[in-house]
């Protein structure tokens, strides 16, 4: 654990010190502006408008971090050959590769909070009341960039990088997708197809019930039994995807 | 202390191609205390070698065996091996000191220890001057004493070094050598990858040779060049101004020696002919 950690200080040390941290701060400024922006030309529902943009924002900037940095993490490490200097301690690659993932989350939790954070103090500049659905909707984003970043990584292993961007891209359209294909007459009238579609929510995720602004921006209310069981899911989605993840890495010839 | 036993490693081409053979049937041992030179032109194996030895590329066939003082298994053993590849890969945007610290801190190595490591070897190596910099604005040398640092500080029972001295000026190749020297006599074993083969001549105790793939010899050095010598000795002494060599074989040495004393000659000196380990290895290659 302490290995799978120091190696999470050091991996998150080293994209602070990159540009990633410069654009954060870019896209702080540039939410800012967009959000006043986008509010003085609604008229009665400014913080609605405000809290939109300000988690559109968010979210895209969460993907774009998880997709390329995700899919850059070890094919960078493999081909600047960087790596070598940490799997020749005693370190197991599983271990390694952890601390990696850990490592970029904290930098897409670190992008959540203070985009999120300049959310709220927007949304409650122009009138809006903050409710712990907020919250949840903040969280549920990030197990999204998340599970996308862990996709990413996934497909870099298997191909190069430009491949895996587009592979991942691909993976979270279709991951959104599902749910409304789910409510087409077709997936109603025909059982094979409708069964297909069940088994590929065990395949792709399904990042539909992931996203929770509709619940925040318009219902304003949603159900524990909804929480939990789409937790469970994407807990049980990550780990199958994670112990795959390793095993791949485990077996992969670093040369 | 670790022994490769019939490693065999084929490299996929295009599949119309035919496989290439990095490497075929290697078999050798590496004994406690040894400071092994491991010898072979540029492509003949030697970095594929040790990419299995570290575990970072998987064999085809075959086995690397390690001494159980290193370690109970692969990963245990990993702790008491220090490895510096054929370029030290630094992490840019991190300082000197926040890598050592980073790869220092995977070793059962208290901080303060750590600390006091970190401090002696940067001075020994003398890089300590530019150990709060960002990696990104060092020089190819100072990289590579960066890299020397990270590989010995946590004191390896076994120091594996891919091509240690490339990229160094010659006062940090010295530097370096003196060091490998310096840790062998203390019991450090180390096993060091090289094509220069000079560098090798002058401070290991055993070589190992590959060509294309193949193990060529393993043995000691002194055998070696034993094995490769004539019988002829030369005899250096003044005559007037003048130094002249006499050239005799092995049978007429006392006959020879006692007619130059007789003839009250100054003998200078009486070496063996013996060639260089170079000689031997372009010899062999031929």
């Amino acid at each position: 654990m302490k290995n799978i950690l120091t190696v999470t200080k050091f991996t998150f040390l080293e994209v602070y010190r990159s540009r990633l941290m410069v654009s954060l701060i870019f896209l702080a400024f540039g939410l800012v502006a967009v959000t006043l922006v986008a509010s003085e030309f609604t008229y009665g529902a400014s913080a609605k408008i405000s809290l939109d943009v300000g988690l559109g924002i968010m979210s895209i900037s969460n993907l774009i971090i998880a997709i390329f940095i995700g899919a850059t993490l070890l094919n960078k490490e493999i081909e600047q050959k960087t790596l070598y200097m940490i799997l020749s301690r005693p370190i197991s690659r599983a271990s390694f590769l952890m601390g990696k993932i850990l490592g970029l989350s904290s930098v897409l939790l670190l992008n959540s909070l203070v985009l999120g954070l300049i959310s709220i103090l927007l949304f409650v500049k122009n009138g809006g009341v903050v409710q712990n659905l907020f919250w949840w909707t903040l969280y549920f984003s990030f197990l999204e960039a998340f599970t996308v970043l862990i996709f990413a990584v996934f497909f870099s292993l298997l191909t190069n990088t430009t491949l895996s961007v587009v592979y991942t891209i691909g993976i979270f359209i279709v991951g959104h997708a599902l749910n409304e294909t789910a409510k087409s007459f077709l997936m109603k009238v025909s059982i094979v197809l409708k069964t297909v579609l069940n088994i590929s929510f065990f395949i792709i995720p399904n990042f539909y019930r992931l996203n929770l602004k509709d619940f925040l921006l318009y219902q304003q209310d949603i159900s524990w039994d909804y929480l939990l069981a789409t937790q469970l899911y994407i807990y049980l989605y990550l780990i199958a995807l994670l112990v795959l993840v390793n095993l791949i890495f485990k077996h992969k010839n670093l040369d | 202390m670790i022994e490769f036993v019939n490693i065999s490693k084929k490299y996929q081409n295009h599949f119309w191609k035919k496989d290439f053979l990095a490497l075929d049937d290697v078999s050798f041992k590496i004994q406690q205390g040894d400071l092994v030179g491991f010898l072979g032109a540029n492509g003949a194996g030697k970095t594929t070698l040790i990419k299995i030895l570290m575990d970072f590329s998987r064999q085809d066939k075959g086995e690397v065996k390690f001494d159980h003082n290193l370690g109970a298994d692969q990963l245990a053993a990993k702790g008491n091996i220090g490895y510096l590849p054929e370029r030290a890969y630094l992490y840019q945007h991190l300082t000197g000191r926040e890598f050592l610290n980073y790869v220092g801190s995977l070793h059962s190595t208290s901080k303060n220890e750590l600390n006091d490591l970190i401090k002696k070897w940067s001075e020994k190596i003398q890089i300590d001057y530019a150990l709060d910099r960002q990696i990104k604005g060092y020089s190819k040398g100072m990289q590579q004493r960066l890299g020397f640092i990270s590989a010995l500080m946590h004191r390896p029972q076994f120091l594996v070094l891919d091509e240690p001295l490339s990229g160094l000026d010659p006062i940090g190749r010295k530097e370096f050598k003196s060091i490998m020297k310096e840790l062998n006599t203390e019991g450090t074993t180390i096993f060091f990858s090289s094509h220069i083969v000079s560098d090798v001549e002058e401070i290991c105790n055993k070589v190992v040779f590959i060509e294309k793939g193949k193990l060529i010899y393993e043995g000691s050095i002194d055998s070696l060049i034993l094995k490769h010598s004539n019988d002829q000795y030369v005899a250096r002494y003044s005559k007037g101004d003048q130094i002249e060599s006499l050239r005799f074989s092995e049978s007429n040495k006392n006959q020879m020696l006692s007619n130059l004393i007789s003839q009250n000659i100054n003998l200078l000196e009486l070496e063996k002919e013996k060639p260089t380990l170079e000689e031997i290895i372009y010899k062999i290659k031929r």
